[in-house]
């Protein structure tokens, strides 16, 4: 088992109410899965994508992932953790203005205290698996939104993660750029990648092995497709 | 990783030109001042290395204990000490004393020049590196070695030996060498070195443990250092025994000094003249630091304010993995390369000070170039890790799950509060500055300008030598010529000593003396509270009548201005004189000190300048040339020596070169506050873009856009100017009572200095707000 979720509440203190954002949601996922969550605007989606992630607390119940107890480790840690293990899309592509194409994917590397050769080739190698040796030096300003998407996946990707975690990563893009993406996270997926994705779309909803509906906080249903 | 710091940072430089340019700019004018400062800590520290035998040369020290337990430390030492040394102790190879003297004046005749003196024993030049060009160390009583620069002033020629100088008090001095060219940067400087003979000559002082001079000791080449020590603590037990038998208070205590740590001076020694105390040189990198601060308030200030735009940068680079002492560094190696950016724009900018504004007591160059910009870069990294730590670990606070989610809102990022003050801040310095330095520059040039005290208007000096009075009746028939008078030196230079008691049996006081004629006493308008001006004369005896100030008879205690005239008093201790008048307290030396009592007599011996006073504005080439065509005619071997008395004064008091180096420091202060309102104000209207664009949709018309865009800053510069003109006065107030006579703080002034920079702030802000109000609507919702 990659990931497991036992319980996991977390809240707001609203004047004086709690309003929850998450409720008692239980969650396994298993390594090589593709998952999907969706449910309507507020439901919880990005929060439980940024709990997973690490990004995010929570205020009751247990996260435990690849048998280390997260909700115990201390931020130093976590961060340890998920810098070696998962890899994160958006759906605005968070790409580093000021950083080429080649040092954007080559970034997570620098954190991660990887040798100048070996970074070097692992980024050549992303460029290339991308079909984007030729962009390499540009800046992100000067792509459109599926090669910065691109970009960003190959970022995610470039830590050799065991689990990516994308956050609606075809929001913002057309929908045959899109497409090209959902095949992309297919094929990782084959490679043995597990992901998490939330969605929006029906349609990419079905790229996955199984759908998580959330509504208010709390897990309405699962479907195996 | 550094390397991808250092590139992200150069980047973001290149992206945020108008921010960068403030930041190098605001860092790289205040800069060149702390390196300034930076390069007199380091020659302190180069002061005296150049002497031959750095390594067993020593300085003598005296601390002086009082007997209720005070304890003063001298640099001077009394000058039997070495003397003893040279005598009784074998481990010394010389020691030979030298004593510092003030205010010399020596006279080719031709030009009276100021001169730095000390005088000197033979062995001096043995024990010191200083070394002669040509001539031979002065011996005999009135002899003298001078440097190349002054026997050039002096004789257009560095050929001097032989030459003869005059010194009102001593006579005659002949120039027996001309020292080599010597580094500036010794405590031992000065223009000529006499012989120690001519000060035994002169001296007075023959108290043995008094402070004279300073006593050097040079030891044996293998001598163990341990054995000054004990020959210092024998020699002063003698000396305080000798002392307690007449019977003296004070307990002396000598000891040893390296030459080479003599400066920078951390005991703050008295009479350790040329030696920069450490309290100077701190205070001095004091107010570079001041400054530094300011720029560096800029900094945190735009970095503040940007901090919106770098927070997806945050957040995306703590997803990748980043730790946050990672991020610290990475926005502490941006505040670096700015700060080193600076360094290189700092140090041409000092190039530029030392060409436009040398002023001549600060040290413009160093020895070890290489100390030199280690200590430059090292400073440059440490402003930069100052200025970029606040930054900094606000940056890197940042939650990647919030940022990036875009759920942060410009107001989560607080820090208006800090913001502000900083800008507050900015301004209530910036104009203290500004307002310091206008009262010292009103100061000064009620200095060299002032009429009030005495007049200098229309007065030209004639120096005389002998008999002036065939000079004077000739000279009486030039049409321009309004009146002479007669001085033993003008007004506003050294004055004489005399003593005057009001009789024989009362204690005598110091009073400043000159001699003068009723014709002087016109001409520099003194007013007189009392009794009249001296007696008309043209006789060759001293006159018993004298005019005095009010000081005087507060003095000697004679009652009002009224009962004082008539009176007799006893002048220094032999000639009783009747006091003829009483002039108002006035001026005559030294603006910081209140006034001496003075005694003006007419004395024709001591007669040396004629105080001429023309009808009207006359032609200083033309008169001096007509002066000059009658003075040949008594005096065909001898130049003319004539001043106007007004530029004289004018080029003494007033600091020119100072005053263009500290007007500097004030504008830089300013731009840098301005630099700073600027970049907020800059950053604000374009946060605010989109608010303007909506609200002109809706109909609001430039005015009112430009009213609320300005609104805030407005108030934070009414906030500053509460501030910063009252502590402003109060500081002006608390400079200007250091001196004596003054035009007091101009309130005035003031007022309309604060007013230039507050329309100036306004100017910017408005300039700002103008042109966001002013753009097309449309375009920038497009944007958006």
């Amino acid at each position: 088992m990659l990931l497991e979720l036992k319980n996991i509440f977390k809240w707001v203190t609203v004047g004086g109410n709690r309003v929850f954002l998450l409720k008692d949601v239980n969650l396994q996922v298993q390594e090589g899965e593709f998952i999907s969550i969706m449910g309507p605007s507020g439901s919880g989606k990005s929060t439980m994508l940024n709990v997973i992630g690490m990004l995010d607390g929570f205020d009751e119940g247990e996260y435990n992932f690849l048998h280390e107890s997260v909700h115990k480790l201390k931020e130093k840690q976590r961060a340890q953790l998920y810098k070696q293990y998962i890899g994160f899309v958006f759906q605005q592509y968070h790409l580093i203005d000021e950083l080429t194409v080649y040092e954007n994917i080559e970034t997570p590397l620098l954190y991660q205290d990887v040798k100048s050769s070996e970074r070097k080739a692992m980024v050549a190698d992303m460029l290339d698996r991308f079909n984007i040796v030729g962009k390499k030096d540009l800046f992100p300003a000067q792509l459109s939104g599926g090669q910065q998407q691109l970009v960003g996946i190959a970022r995610a990707l470039i830590a050799k993660p065991k689990l990516i975690l994308a956050d609606e990563p075809t929001g913002n893009l057309n929908s045959k750029q899109g497409e090209e993406i959902m095949d992309l996270f297919t094929q990782l997926n084959k490679e043995g990648v597990t992901i998490i994705q939330v969605t929006h779309s029906e349609k990419n909803a079905a790229y996955a092995g199984r759908t998580i509906h959330l509504l208010d906080g709390r897990i309405e249903q699962q479907v195996t497709n | 990783m550094i390397r991808n710091y250092f590139k992200v940072a150069w980047r973001n430089l290149w992206k945020n030109e108008l921010f960068s340019i403030i930041n190098i700019l605001g860092l790289g004018l205040s800069i060149p001042f702390a390196l300034l400062s930076l390069m007199q800590v380091q020659s302190a520290y180069e002061y005296d290395n150049f002497h031959p035998y750095p390594d067993r040369t020593y300085r003598i020290i005296s601390d002086v204990k009082d007997n209720v337990g005070g304890k003063i430390k001298y640099a001077l030492s009394p000058q039997t000490v070495a003397e003893q040394l040279q005598q009784d102790y074998p481990a010394v190879e010389k020691a030979t004393y030298v004593v510092r003297d003030f205010g010399w004046e020596l006279n080719n005749r031709i030009k009276t020049l100021n001169v730095n003196t000390i005088y000197i024993e033979p062995a001096f030049f043995d024990v010191f590196g200083f070394k002669l060009a040509s001539g031979t160390s002065p011996v005999e009583p009135n002899s003298l070695v001078l440097t190349e620069e002054k026997a050039l002033a002096f004789f257009g020629t560095t050929e001097a030996v032989g030459q003869v100088l005059t010194h009102s008090d001593y006579g005659d001095l002949t120039v027996t060498g001309v020292l080599k060219p010597y580094k500036r940067n010794t405590h031992l400087r000065s223009d000529v070195m006499v012989s120690m003979a001519t000060y035994k000559k002169f001296s007075k002082d023959t108290v043995l443990t008094s402070l004279k001079g300073f006593t050097y000791v040079l030891l044996k080449p293998n001598a163990n250092k341990a054995n000054l020590d004990v020959a210092l603590t024998t020699v002063a037990a003698k000396l305080n025994m000798h002392a307690v038998a007449g019977a003296a208070k004070e307990q002396l205590a000598f000891r040893k000094q390296a030459i080479t740590s003599i400066a920078p001076d951390f005991e703050d020694l008295r009479g350790n003249s040329y030696v920069d105390s450490m309290l100077d040189l701190s205070v001095n990198f004091g107010f570079a630091l001041a400054l530094l601060l300011l720029a560096g308030f800029n900094y945190v200030n735009l970095t503040l304010a940007r901090s919106l735009s770098r927070a997806k940068e945050v957040g995306v680079r703590k997803v990748a993995g980043a730790l946050r002492y990672q991020l610290v560094g990475q926005f502490i190696c941006e505040a670096v390369l700015v700060a080193m950016l600076s360094l290189v724009l700092g140090y041409i900018v000092l190039k530029l000070m030392e060409q436009f504004s040398y002023v001549n007591w600060f040290t413009w160059d160093v020895d070890n170039h290489y100390v030199l910009w280690g200590t430059f870069i090292i400073f440059s990294i440490f402003i930069g890790v100052l200025a970029g730590f606040i930054p900094a670990r606000i940056l890197s606070r940042f939650q990647p799950a919030k940022v990036l989610k875009g759920t942060i809102a410009p107001s989560t990022f607080g820090r208006m509060g800090l913001r502000n003050s900083l800008v507050v801040i900015q301004f209530v310095a910036s104009s203290c500055f500004i307002f310091v330095m206008a009262t010292f520059y009103n100061q000064f040039r009620y200095m060299a300008t002032d009429n009030d005290n005495f007049n200098r208007k229309h007065i030209y000096n004639v120096s005389v030598k002998g008999d002036y009075r065939l000079l004077q009746q000739e000279l009486t028939a030039n049409k321009n010529i309004e009146q002479i008078g007669l001085v033993s030196t003008p007004f506003g230079g050294t004055t004489a000593q005399a003593t005057v008691k009001k009789n024989k049996q009362e204690q005598y006081a110091e009073a400043s003396y000159y001699a003068a004629d009723a014709g002087f006493i016109n001409n520099m308008k003194l007013q007189f509270v009392a009794g009249n001006n001296l007696p008309a004369s043209t006789g060759d005896s001293v006159s018993n009548f004298v005019v005095v100030n009010e000081q005087l008879l507060a003095t000697l205690g004679l009652g009002t201005a009224q009962e004082a005239v008539g009176k007799t008093i006893l002048l220094n201790n032999d000639r009783e004189v009747m006091i003829n008048g009483v002039v108002k307290n006035f001026c005559y030396y030294i603006y910081q000190f209140a006034s001496n009592p003075l005694v003006l007599q007419y004395n024709p011996e001591q007669f040396h300048v004629l105080s001429i006073q023309t009808k009207t504005e006359v032609d200083d080439a033309v008169f001096k040339s007509e002066i000059a065509a009658v003075w040949k005619k008594y005096h065909p071997h001898e130049e003319l020596a004539f001043s106007n008395y007004q530029k004289e004064m004018y080029d003494r008091y007033f600091p020119g070169r100072d005053m263009k180096f500290m007007g500097m420091f004030c504008l830089v202060v300013l731009i840098i506050a301005l630099m700073g309102l600027l970049g907020i104000v800059t950053y604000h209207t374009e946060k605010r873009v989109k608010e303007i664009g909506i609200r002109k949709v809706m109909g609001a018309s430039v005015p009112v856009i430009v009213k609320e865009l300005s609104k805030s800053f407005v108030k934070l510069i009414i906030i500053a100017a509460g501030i910063g003109l009252p502590v402003g006065y109060a500081i002006c107030y608390f400079f200007i009572s250091l001196f004596a006579y003054s035009p007091g703080v101009n309130l005035l002034l003031l007022c309309t200095l604060f007013c230039c920079i507050f329309s100036i702030a306004l100017i910017t802000i408005a300039y700002k707000s103008i042109y966001a109000a002013i753009a097309n609507p449309v375009k920038r919702l497009r944007t958006e």
